[in-house]
């Protein structure tokens, strides 16, 4: 139930950020709020969790574009598992190393999603002058300083 | 071997959600710009926090703005007192000098006529695959609007128009700047008649002018045609920014729209045909 209510809650507060950084338009290639839910939720509770609120963030995310329903979604589920597996596998608690295997997955989850999308539109994407291809770098960065951040909380709590 | 069993079962819970994925997406190629009951139903569940969020911030920036606002309000206030003076005497002049013109009650019901005409939207959403594609506003069936309504901005220049999926108090507009859309417009000086289509990156193409026609120049202004029945007659649009002869039939026009997505807080959707006018 506690897990739920936290997911939903992050959902919540990704659909506010996302609506709030709507409002500077040059804003919205870079930023993912719903990657960095989903990749936060999928190293704290594991690859279950994770791909089922890649699931729910990534059909919210195509509701909030034209285009064909559940690309986004895919390519999200697949964030989810593979960075709850990979960070249950090898240690990705520092820092550091924690940055560089975020911003890898995040990284595959841009070229899966611009690769399915391309494929289904059978053309090339706008990238935004190029600015699509710092998703990663700001992801990375704010979902490792996201759970960086929630681990030290919880040090804290304790 | 419990861990591996649990290893299993999420494989092949992550086979089942790729599958429903590929299955989701597959089924939409045939349904074309049709919108699933299931996308509307999750646009339908996401976009009232959206619109309060929207709401919330701009409450915010209000509310600072007016504290700034009421420190200099007390000068502005003096000065346009006078000024609110000059101002009726002035009108009271020209209303004397509009109804000897035209008629009263000619005027009352062009004036009401022009303002049920539109509805002014908020916009809550940007499309997060590309910001040159669509918005969302927050309105939509519950409060007039149907799809295919003309969307401007507060210059009424021309945005895009409403599209699926639209619930009671939202819906999405496609920009004039996406592939996918096509608007009826002709060049206001050489009069020459094309389709306007998006190039997904913010600018438009405009198409189906003749590489033979020598009249179309760059910096021409662009505006629509009314031909497509979506779009009045004479509605700015955009200028002409660069025109490359080409060996082809057509021409390559790039057509830089008026409207600035980055200025795009509020919009007004034309709720009647103002073909008319």
């Amino acid at each position: 139930m506690r897990n739920t209510l936290e997911a939903a809650a992050g959902i919540l507060i990704a659909v506010i950020l996302t609506t709030l950084i709507s409002r500077a338009s040059f804003l919205v290639p870079m930023v993912n709020v719903f990657s960095w839910v989903v990749i936060h939720f999928a190293l704290e509770k594991g690859e279950l969790a994770g791909m089922l609120l890649g699931t729910s963030c990534g059909l919210l995310q195509d509701s909030l574009s034209l285009g064909v329903f559940g690309v986004a979604g895919l390519s999200k589920t697949l964030l989810g598992y593979s960075a709850g597996f990979v960070s249950r596998k090898i240690n990705v608690t520092p820092f550091g190393r924690n940055i560089i295997f975020l911003l890898i997955l995040s990284s595959l989850e841009l070229a899966l999603w611009l690769a399915l999308a391309m494929f289904i539109f059978s053309r090339k994407l706008d990238t935004a002058g190029g600015a699509i291809f710092l998703q990663p770098v700001v992801t990375s960065l704010a979902a490792g300083s996201i759970t960086k951040l929630s681990h030290r909380w919880r040090r804290i709590a304790s | 071997m419990p861990l591996f069993q649990k290893d299993r079962k999420n494989v092949i819970l992550l086979a089942g959600l790729v599958l429903a994925h590929l299955i989701l997406i597959s089924i939409q190629v045939p349904l074309g710009g049709q919108i699933s009951y299931f996308e509307k139903a999750v646009f339908s569940l996401l976009t009232p926090f959206g619109s309060a969020a929207s709401s919330a911030s701009r409450f915010l920036s209000e509310s600072w703005n007016n504290y700034f606002y009421l420190r200099r309000v007390r000068s502005q206030n003096l000065k346009m007192r006078d000024e609110l003076f000059n101002l009726r005497q002035e009108n009271n002049l020209l209303r004397n000098l509009t109804e000897k013109m035209r008629g009263e009650l000619g005027i009352r019901a062009e004036t009401s006529r022009y303002f049920r005409s539109f509805i002014v939207a908020s916009v809550i959403g940007l499309d997060l695959s590309n910001v040159n594609r669509s918005i969302v506003i927050n309105r939509g069936g519950g409060d007039g609007l149907k799809p295919g309504m003309v969307v401007l901005d507060r210059a009424g220049q021309v945005v895009g128009r409403t599209t699926e999926p639209m619930i009671d108090h939202s819906s999405r507009v496609q920009l004039i700047t996406d592939e996918q859309s096509g608007t009826s417009v002709f060049t206001l000086k050489s009069k020459a008649i094309g389709i306007l289509k998006g190039d997904g990156q913010g600018r438009c193409r405009l198409e189906y002018i003749l590489s033979t026609n020598p009249d179309v120049a760059e910096e021409e202004e662009v505006l629509t045609s009314g031909f497509d029945d979506v779009f009045p007659s004479g509605l700015k649009v955009g200028r002409i920014v660069s025109i490359v002869g080409t060996t082809s039939l057509f021409k390559r026009i790039l057509v830089e729209p008026y409207f600035r997505l980055s200025d795009l807080r509020q919009v007004a959707v034309l709720t009647e045909d103002l073909k008319e006018f």
